[in-house]
């Protein structure tokens, strides 16, 4: 009777160590695949030829001080840093930011935006650099303008701007008084804003990720992906699971894809549409306003060379996937960087799962719309346990906050 | 119609002979041009036999037409000679039908396998004609070691609410050989499996002859990179077609969207071979590229697929 009972116990043992076993077991194409998505993958940030003091120390210097100088904005309290806090991996936590007054939308993490082709929600900037320009001159966010910002660098970073740029004409030609606005006058006052984005830009480039845990196992796969205890230690069996969903049936590598797990492509997924009676068009208006920028890689403030800034000059001016498509964002960090989507509609994961789980189709009106937006994604039809192993193994891309790394703080003395 | 198939015996006598004529004039241009001008020729035949299988069948509809309304006159005749007269004719009628059907099929596939042929001869003329033009002559690829991520799933432009549970997401691939990952690749863009991806085609209205190519390092396709082509215009004799206005349109036809910028020809290095800028793929699978060309009266489009 004792062996009886015996025989289904010892099959119920194996059973369970053989499915532990399968969750720890991966192929060499299996790691292959999964190192592709590893911060070891992760190139330098691509060559900017647009911004000459893109790779200079000094200007990463003088950037570092600008990102976190609130005295750039109307009221002196309004920094980059506001809304980009390294604390919360660059972002506030916030569904949509407060400049001045309250933006349109979600602040995204600075955090590998120096890989993106474009930046903002909708693209609507080619480049870091004048991506920075942006908030600085809204009405409702640091509320400046061009003089404003030159008076500030004229008052506190002269030498540190003279040094870097060679002269400091332009600085020296805005503070001195004069309301008319000049040809030339004009042409300083852009020639030092663009300066002050290539410096914050040079800055941003700069910001590095620590491995997270995700990126931790991948390496140990690498090392000995047959010492089963030391896999256990960085990744539980749940966040496996969530993790061969992630790749497999939950479709979400096929935008999140990459060491900074996003293809930096447009797409609409049908979030809630955050204001129905003005419409958030995307990247459709993205590559409007892109358009009509002064400041894009084609302008006469870049440092690009002809047969450089391919991608301003294959814009993609029109399509139907245009409309209320928004730029796809980096997973890394994803579960300290709540709440969710462009004007932070979802509030958790649980909410951004439940939707892809069971999307509503994007918002159409044909009043506003200039066309039926497309729609990008399928149900996926996953159990709520699965959902929760998704969850699960998102937390697996939190990278530790680098406490004595001093470009993720104030910089001294400002 | 004899004086068609008189030509058409001609036609094949010469593919015939043409092995023996090449094997002496190799690297002859001459002979090049003339591969190309009897594989028009041969395309123009096919064509017609297209044509011809398409008006066999239409012959062969009519009659069934007229079938089906004799025997509805048939029903209502009352017993009588007229009668069974009536019933021998539409006899007769029924045998008649598949035959013209057979015959149609028949010219169908011989259309078929001779456009094939043309198409061959085309492409060998063309390759020795602008052979030094030329790096690729197999299909289209992808860089190697780049990442297997497939698109998103979209199969449909939209999506009515009502509608969500058609569209739900097949379960797990199978999962390849040496991977327990069950990646899903290309999956749900209902590739057809006998896909032409040759980067030789002729032109929708069989005026122009193309080729295209990458202009990268190794020949291959990068993912999500900006990078040139080259595309190679010629009339179906080979002669260079130059001064072309092109445009480009790329699209995935599993997806429902188009490519993430606006490629355009921006010079044309030697007649006819026009340089492409700013083609970039997002993601993997089935995509096709058109080209619009447009010069003088000619008003054509040659299209090329490609799976990355």
């Amino acid at each position: 009777m004792r062996r009886l009972l015996l025989l289904p116990l010892l099959l119920w043992c194996s059973l369970l160590f053989a499915s532990e076993d399968s969750a720890y077991r991966f192929t060499q194409a299996d790691i292959l695949f999964l190192s592709r998505f590893s911060l070891d993958a992760l190139p330098p940030p691509p060559a900017a030829p647009d911004n000459a003091v893109a790779e200079d120390p000094r200007a990463a210097a003088l950037g570092h001080r600008l990102f976190f100088d609130a005295r750039l904005s109307a009221n002196g309290r309004v920094s980059c840093a506001s809304c980009h806090q390294p604390q919360k991996y660059f972002t506030d936590g916030l569904p949509r930011s407060l400049g001045l007054k309250m933006t349109r939308r979600n602040a995204p993490t600075v955090l590998g935006a120096s890989h993106s082709p474009w930046l903002f929600w909708d693209g609507r900037k080619d480049s870091l650099w004048s991506q920075a320009l942006g908030p600085l001159l809204d009405p409702g966010e640091h509320g400046l303008d061009g003089a404003a910002v030159a008076r500030v660098i004229h008052r506190h970073y002269r030498s540190e701007y003279r040094q870097l740029f060679g002269d400091s004409g332009d600085l020296d030609r805005l503070a001195r008084a004069g309301r008319r606005l000049s040809d030339a006058r004009r042409a300083a006052r852009d020639r030092v804003l663009s300066r002050v984005g290539k410096v914050i830009m040079a800055y941003e480039r700069r910001l590095q990720l620590r491995p997270a845990r995700f990126d931790r196992f991948v390496a140990q796969l690498h090392r000995d992906s047959g010492d089963r205890e030391a896999l256990a230690a960085l990744m539980s069996e749940e966040e496996l699971a969530g993790m061969r969903l992630f790749v497999g049936r939950g479709n979400c590598a096929s935008c999140h894809n990459g060491p900074l797990f996003t293809n930096y492509e447009f797409h609409n997924i049908g979030a809630p549409e955050p204001d129905v009676a003005r419409v958030d068009l995307g990247r459709y208006a993205g590559v409007a306003a892109l358009e009509e920028d002064a400041f894009t890689c084609l302008s006469r403030w870049s440092d690009a060379g002809q047969g450089d800034c391919a991608e301003m000059r294959f814009l993609k001016r029109q399509g139907p996937e245009l409309v209320g498509a928004f730029k796809t964002p980096t997973l890394r960090n994803i579960a300290q960087t709540a709440p969710y989507m462009q004007a932070g509609q979802l509030a958790t994961l649980e909410q951004v799962l439940a939707h892809y789980n069971a999307p509503t189709p994007p918002y159409y009106d044909r009043e506003q719309h200039p066309s039926r937006p497309h729609f990008d994604i399928l149900p996926l039809g996953l159990s709520d346990e699965q959902l929760g192993q998704v969850i699960a193994f998102l937390g697996t891309l939190t990278s530790p906050l680098p406490e004595d790394d001093p470009l993720w703080g104030e910089p001294e003395g400002l | 119609m004899q004086m068609f198939f008189f030509r058409r015996a001609c036609l094949v006598a010469t593919l015939l002979l043409y092995p023996c004529l090449s094997v002496a004039e190799t690297g002859d241009l001459s002979s090049s041009n003339s591969l190309m001008t009897l594989g028009g020729e041969l395309l123009h035949s096919a064509r017609a036999l297209q044509a011809e299988s398409v008006s066999v069948t239409a012959h062969s509809n009519a009659l069934r037409k007229e079938l089906n309304r004799l025997r509805v006159k048939l029903r209502s005749l009352p017993a009588g000679d007229g009668r069974e007269a009536l019933g021998e004719t539409i006899d007769l009628l029924a045998q008649e039908i598949p035959l013209w059907q057979q015959q149609a099929a028949e010219l169908r596939e011989r259309s078929q396998g001779e456009r094939e042929r043309a198409l061959a001869l085309l492409e060998r003329g063309y390759r020795e004609l602008w052979q030094p033009h030329i790096r690729l002559t197999g299909p289209l690829q992808l860089e190697e070691g780049m990442p297997l991520t497939s698109g998103h799933n979209a199969r449909i432009r939209s999506v009515h609410p009502s509608k969500l549970n058609m569209n739900v997401a097949t379960g797990d691939s199978a999962p390849t050989e040496d991977m327990t990952l069950a990646v899903p690749a290309a999956q749900g863009q209902n590739i057809p499996g006998e896909l032409d991806l040759r980067s030789f085609q002729i032109s929708r209205e069989l005026s122009v002859f193309a080729h295209v190519e990458p202009e990268t390092g190794a020949g291959r396709v990068p993912l999500n990179e900006i990078h040139d082509w080259k595309l190679i215009l010629s009339d179906v004799n080979g002669a260079p077609l130059s001064g072309a206005e092109v445009e480009i349109v790329g699209h995935m036809p599993g997806h429902v969207h188009g490519l993430p910028t606006q490629p355009r020809v921006t010079a044309e290095s030697a007649p006819g071979v026009y340089r492409v800028q700013g083609v970039k793929f997002q993601m993997t699978g089935w995509w096709v590229m058109t080209f619009n060309i447009a010069a003088g009266p000619l008003d054509d489009a040659v299209t090329f697929n490609i799976r990355l």
